[in-house]
């Protein structure tokens, strides 16, 4: 065995230093990247959570090929089961037509997703990162009043938050909502990060060039803060679609008659003893796009976090 | 057990109590101002009358005066009371919260009872079929909104069986039937249900976590030094390896505890179930402020008193914390 080792070793060298720098130095995107790309299982979820985009921008589109806008009713026709004609996926209590409706719940959810997730890092990171690089005083102060959010059940929170906005609900509202949770956690995610990056050797050179502290910060520290922010968010889609879903059921999300996938449920929960579907439809829909989005984010982890490599 | 540091840990908690408080009572007092549900807009009562009912909650005091009795208030562990009925909360909570605890306490108990041998069955038989299926289950229920599965829950044991054979398989709404109920029979009946959907969420995550423990442990070396030194595979995996693999969970169940009072709100209020959660959800559709914001501190000091308990715990069974 060790005969032949050293023989290979022998023949490599011989081969040339071509052989040894054949692999092109790869960036950490770039790497990363590649290998969410080689995830088979990631890039289905990736397709249905792109094509649940795509679902949700064809709503108007689709309102207008099938002659049924979300809020227009249909009296002669309610509780038009699945397939019926006119009506691919039947239709709710005043005939409005179930697939526009879901379609539309498709814009609200993964709106909704995308804003929370957006406030949520703006905020958090600002945050974290500055706690992170300043320490002391402002650090405790900004740390103090993350544990103070955190302390309080997200439901609890959640509840809270959504009275302030009870009469004038939009999408806005609702991710911030969501997201009065949600920067806690990033901002801590942030912070430890800053604390491990802040003494490092490439903070103190380009310090000693001059660099201010709000360069430092934006151009420095948030660059390299950057993957694990990116793992936490894409991790945490999932979740904001489901504490989204539940606002609306609960009555503190979207209110009728713009429809949402939560806001369906908890209507239709009153007819599911003739009309099964309208509570079936939408839930399916909440599944399996969080299921998309969960498994998306493993991919994203497993190919990202720089913890795990 | 060293005093200091009990005495710190008490000491660190309290800026976080006030600052909850703060946030609750700035949240409240901007959505609510001095608006006083249900008698406000009663045209039949005169301009004096509702001035009247609005200095009795103190709320034609400046903003700071409030904040002040408030925090004063909670100090005394006196929640403040409701603007509907006028009732001191620790009265409705008094009331509630041995119900949402029966819930709570049964789905944690339930979800940790089967999320350790699902765990440890996926783990000995890693990459077969039953291993499989548990996955795709727990994948699943990560997934699966509660309030979704609560409904599909009460479709399938109590909406379809009433349609077809005249009777619900089981209660699907309440704690207790209205008429000559609330004997233990007729209290298990009702929990049934919102106690196993509840309990479903957490067993998707333990019972993952029960897994990759009990990986971790059956590839240490006094595993193996057990089963070379002759010890039947039963003896090994169920004495040995279970034991330690579940030491693990135990943490992460304890990190659950301030769900004994927060976790269960939506299966609450799908279910009916009389607690802490569905009281919230309906007072704060019916603008009760007062509730909203006592319910809620309420709650964040029961996590702060959770998270330090923890704290003290760990500190006394484990010997390699020091302070």
């Amino acid at each position: 065995m060790i005969g032949q080792g050293a023989v290979a070793e022998a023949a490599r060298l011989q081969a040339g230093v071509e052989d040894v720098t054949a692999r092109p130095a790869q960036s950490y995107w770039r790497a990363s990247w590649q290998r969410l790309v080689e995830n088979r299982v990631g890039m289905a979820a990736g397709a249905v959570v792109l094509l649940m985009v795509v679902i949700a921008l064809a709503a108007p589109l689709v309102a207008v090929l099938v002659h049924h806008q979300y809020y227009e009713q249909d009296l002669d026709n309610n509780f038009a089961p699945p397939f019926a004609p006119n009506h691919l996926l039947g239709t709710d209590e005043l005939g409005r037509d179930t697939l526009v409706r879901l379609m539309y719940g498709a814009q609200v959810s993964l709106g909704v997703a995308l804003l929370t997730v957006l406030l949520s890092l703006t905020v958090g990171s600002t945050v974290g990162v500055m706690a992170g690089y300043y320490g002391g005083l402002i650090e405790d102060l900004l740390m103090r009043l993350v544990d103070v959010v955190l302390a309080i059940p997200r439901i609890f929170l959640f509840i809270l938050v959504g009275i302030l906005f009870f009469h004038q609900t939009s999408l806005l509202s609702l991710s911030i909502v969501i997201a009065s949770v949600g920067w806690g956690a990033t901002a801590r995610l942030c912070r430890g990060e800053t604390l491990s990056l802040r003494s490092r050797d490439f903070m103190l050179a380009t310090r000693s060039l001059g660099a201010s502290d709000v360069r430092l910060m934006v151009r420095h520290l948030l660059p390299n803060v950057l993957p694990v922010l990116i793992v936490a968010a894409s991790l945490g889609v999932g979740g904001i679609i489901l504490a989204e879903a539940a606002l609306d059921y609960l009555g503190f999300g979207i209110h009728p008659p713009t429809p949402s996938w939560g806001n369906m449920l908890s209507n239709a929960q009153t007819y599911y003893v003739h009309s099964v579907w309208l509570v079936i439809l939408p839930g399916v829909c909440i599944f399996i796009t969080v299921l998309a989005a969960n498994v998306l984010g493993n991919a994203v982890r497993d190919a990202f976090d720089p913890r795990l490599r | 057990m060293p005093w200091a540091y009990l005495l710190r840990r008490v000491l660190v908690s309290i800026p976080v109590v006030i600052g909850v408080s703060a946030i609750t009572f700035t949240l409240m007092h901007t959505t609510g101002g001095d608006y006083v549900p249900g008698v406000s807009d009663d045209p039949r009562l005169s301009h004096a009358a509702v001035e009247a009912i609005r200095h009795e909650y103190g709320l034609d005091q400046p903003w700071w005066v409030q904040y002040g009795v408030w925090l004063w208030n909670l100090l005394h562990l006196d929640f403040g009371r409701s603007m509907i009925d006028g009732i001191p909360l620790g009265v409705h909570i008094a009331d509630r919260l041995p119900n949402t605890l029966e819930l709570t306490l049964t789905a944690i108990v339930l979800a940790v009872v089967f999320a350790i041998p699902i765990g440890a069955l996926s783990a000995i038989r890693r990459g077969t079929a039953i291993d499989h299926v548990f996955t795709v289950v727990s994948v699943g229920g990560y997934a699966v909104p509660e309030f979704w599965l609560g409904l599909l829950v009460i479709l399938l044991f109590g909406v379809e069986p009433a349609l077809h054979w005249g009777a619900p398989i089981l209660p699907t709404s309440g704690a207790a039937s209205a008429f000559g109920g609330g004997d233990v029979l007729d209290r298990f009946s009702h929990l049934i249900l919102p106690a196993s959907v509840l309990a479903f969420g957490y067993l998707s995550i333990w019972s993952r976590f029960s897994r990759s423990s009990m990986l971790e442990v059956l590839s240490q070396d006094y595993v193996r030094t057990a089963r070379a030194k002759g010890m039947g595979e039963r003896r090994v995996v169920y004495v040995h390896a279970l034991r330690n693999a579940v030491m693990p969970l135990v943490t992460l169940v304890g990190l659950e505890l301030p769900g004994l009072v927060s976790g269960g709100v939506i299966v609450e209020v799908v279910f009916g179930w009389p607690g802490i959660g569905r009281f919230l959800y309906e007072r704060a559709l019916a603008y009760d402020y007062t509730t909203v914001m006592g319910l809620t501190t309420f709650a964040a000091v029961l996590v702060v008193a959770g998270n330090l308990l923890a704290d003290v715990v760990y500190a006394l069974l484990d010997p390699r914390i020091r302070y």
